[in-house]
């Protein structure tokens, strides 16, 4: 596979995650949002799929594999089966109307792609291309974790953070060595599996998952 | 010898965690997190003589190197470790027969206790820089679980709001390392070993300087999130007051260290491919900053879990406050300080744990009669506040004795002068708030409460290393400081 169709290919897929990213912040219902962060991080692997295969480094094409198995599989299926059992609503209860989300959101995107000086990144799968992209999927989900009273929702927005860096790292840097990623794949496990549980108590406790419940602690 | 003493401090609590979580034990499990930590302070100083003597050493290939720089954080982590331990048996059997925790939690707690210790141990003595992000990301994992172990809707919120900002922070810093490996693999090639900090270190005046700026910013945030440095900082002190005290030692003397201890290495790297002060002027403006947010919240502040936890942010600022000033006195006076802030503040967050649970309460206006209702924790509490205010003879008052100097011998008269305004400021207040709540008479239906010898021991312990270091430091210690401060000097 040439190098200019492997990079054209993760320019592409980085749109699409960027749209992604953007649907998640329209959508009012976790259960879309889980949808969409699957197919986000669907794109995410066929991106390092690609850059694999362009650079004949087994290792990219494993950790592939890795974000196929953890970010599109076990994530969004725990997280899934965590919305099953909580008898709570399905509202992402977003603090920020739809369009005034969605307008910031689509305002950030155009800033970072005009100013963003990517070009100390250069390698020959076009990281100066996908570079402000990758930022700015990283920035929108920020703006999901501060603009959600919904612990899920903020959960999900953290993911597509890790989504944004994810991609940066494969442009720029083809990936992080394989035992790093592993480490990486793992906490982010972990650190999914404590929201779980947290989730699960939060209901437990306060019969909600609005976290302006938490909110007793201060000074 | 290296790969042995690595062993101990990292795998075998782990696989001790393990056991005590499957075989749900209880009593023995306190035992068992009394033993291994002293197995890892044995490990940790057999390291410490044997990188003094021969220099950094690596084993298992070269994923493990430890220098100067990290056998001082490794010892602290193990010194104050041990003292948790000691500290923990009496206290979860007092809140577990108070009914606060449950019988099962024990086994947790003890289980994540040793997970804590392991994880920590595993910063300072990894060579790649990928490999200790992991390290750090883990702490936070577990930890966080620590902090909820109350199953209180308070402990609920401050672990939340720790494992959120907390996960965002390290994410930020993941970032920061990934740049790193970027312009390392243009100089050093693409392999693990480009995260290396020894091949990194040798070939850091040839990282792309852009990068490195950037990669920079990235890291002090996020690594910065978990130091707790303002306006990163507001988890800080929910999570180390709602913690279990003798974690709320461990988490305030010991884990930021760790993240200071990352941000520390990238700093030396930036230096080198950067040149100039551009590192030092973001430290210094973080550092100032969170000592100026910290104060008036401690003039006000009457939990004593949450002073505590504003004092860790004015003296993790300090520190980083101290670094940027950079120079060979304030580099030394921030090692200093990092040393003295570890084993103060693992002292007083112990003796508080006693002295709330004597009380029932942790408003400092309750804590009437401090030294006679709970005479050891309330003493080692009066002697801890003196030597946090920075009095003679004390280390702090050399090492911020060393920042100011430092700053006006580097042409930063303004940055001492505010120093020493904040400091003082802080000193005052705590000294304020110790002093009234040790001297009033005691209620009168109050009672002196019985502190159990490993309780005592706990809370004396690090105020008497704190004295001999301070007072008449050893040669090994002195020198131990000298060489840390050599490895983060630059070579620009």
């Amino acid at each position: 596979m040439s190098h200019e169709f492997a990079s054209d290919a993760i320019d592409v897929l980085s749109i699409a995650m960027l749209i992604a990213a953007l649907g998640i912040v329209w959508t009012r219902s976790l259960g879309w949002a889980l949808v969409l962060f699957g197919a986000q991080s669907l794109m995410l692997a066929g991106a390092a799929l690609y850059a694999g295969l362009a650079t004949d480094s087994p290792h990219i094409v494993a950790a592939a594999g890795l974000t196929a198995m953890v970010k599109c599989v076990a994530t969004p299926w725990l997280l899934w089966l965590l919305l099953q059992r909580l008898p709570t609503s399905h509202d992402a209860q977003p603090s920020l109307g739809q369009r005034t989300g969605l307008v910031l959101a689509v305002l950030m995107a155009l800033v970072f792609a005009r100013t963003l000086d990517a070009q100390p990144f250069h390698t020959a799968i076009g990281a100066e291309r996908v570079l402000p992209t990758a930022v700015t999927v990283m920035l929108i989900g920020i703006q999901i974790m501060v603009s959600h009273r919904q612990a899920l929702s903020q959960v999900i927005g953290f993911l597509v953070l890790e989504n944004g860096m994810a991609l940066a790292a494969l442009t720029a840097a083809y990936g992080m060595p394989l035992i790093v990623e592993f480490g990486i794949f793992l906490d982010l496990l972990l650190a999914v599996f404590v929201a779980f549980v947290y989730t699960q108590r939060m209901h437990v406790i306060f019969g909600s998952l609005d976290t302006e419940r938490l909110r007793s602690l201060r000074g | 010898m290296i790969a042995t003493a690595v062993l101990c401090l990292v795998v075998l609590p782990l696989a001790a965690a393990a056991v005590i979580w499957a075989l749900r034990l209880r009593r023995a499990a306190g035992l068992v997190s009394i033993g291994l930590s002293g197995v890892m302070l044995v490990a940790a100083l057999a390291v410490f003589i044997r990188v003094q003597e021969r220099g950094p050493q690596t084993a298992f290939g070269d994923w493990i190197y430890i220098d100067s720089l990290g056998v001082i954080v490794l010892t602290l982590i193990t010194v104050v470790g041990m003292c948790a331990a000691l500290n923990s048996q009496s206290y979860i059997a007092h809140d577990v027969a108070r009914g606060e925790l449950r019988a099962e939690d024990e086994a947790r707690y003890y289980a994540l206790f040793l997970a804590f210790m392991a994880t920590m141990a595993a910063v300072p003595v990894v060579n790649n820089l990928g490999v200790m992000w992991v390290a750090i990301e883990a702490t936070t994992v577990v930890s966080v679980l620590l902090v909820s172990i109350y199953r209180t809707g308070h402990s609920l919120e401050a672990a939340w709001k720790y494992l959120v900002l907390g996960s965002v922070g390290i994410a930020l810093a993941l970032f920061g390392t990934m740049m790193t490996y970027y312009a390392a693999s243009a100089t050093i090639g693409e392999s693990a070993g480009a995260l290396n900090w020894t091949e990194l270190r040798a070939t850091s005046v040839q990282l792309d300087p852009d990068v490195m700026r950037l990669a920079f910013i990235f890291v002090l945030v996020g690594y910065g999130t978990k130091v707790g440095l303002a306006p990163m900082h507001t988890w800080l002190p929910d999570a180390h007051s709602q913690a279990p005290s003798p974690v709320s030692g461990l988490l305030s003397g010991v884990l930021l260290n760790c993240a200071v201890y990352a941000v520390l290495r990238f700093r030396v790297l930036t230096m080198d491919a950067v040149g100039g002060s551009y590192a030092d002027h973001l430290l210094i403006g973080f550092g100032l900053f969170s000592v100026a947010l910290a104060v008036p919240f401690l003039v006000v502040q009457h939990d004593i879990k949450r002073m505590l936890a504003y004092h860790s942010v004015e003296h993790m600022g300090i520190i980083v406050l101290a670094v940027g000033v950079g120079g060979q006195v304030a580099l030394y006076a921030a090692m200093l300080h990092l040393v003295a802030h570890s084993l103060t503040k693992s002292s007083l967050f112990f003796a508080a744990g006693s002295v709330v649970q004597a009380f029932n309460s942790r408003s400092m206006h309750r804590m009437r009669g401090l030294l006679r209702i709970t005479p050891i924790p309330g003493a080692a509490l009066v002697v801890g506040a003196l030597a946090l205010a920075g009095l003679p003879p004390f280390a702090m008052f050399t090492s911020e004795y060393g920042l100011v100097s430092g700053s006006f011998a580097n042409g930063r008269a303004i940055i001492g002068v505010a120093g020493i305004l904040l400091v003082t400021l802080a000193a005052a207040s705590l000294l304020y708030h110790t002093i009234t709540a040790a001297f009033h008479e005691p209620r009168p239906n109050a009672t002196p409460h019985r502190t159990s010898v490993t309780a005592a021991v706990s809370v004396l312990m690090p105020l008497v290393l704190l004295l001999w270091v301070s007072v008449a430091p050893p040669a090994r210690f002195n020198r131990a400081l000298d060489e840390a401060v050599a490895v983060l000097e630059a070579r620009r």
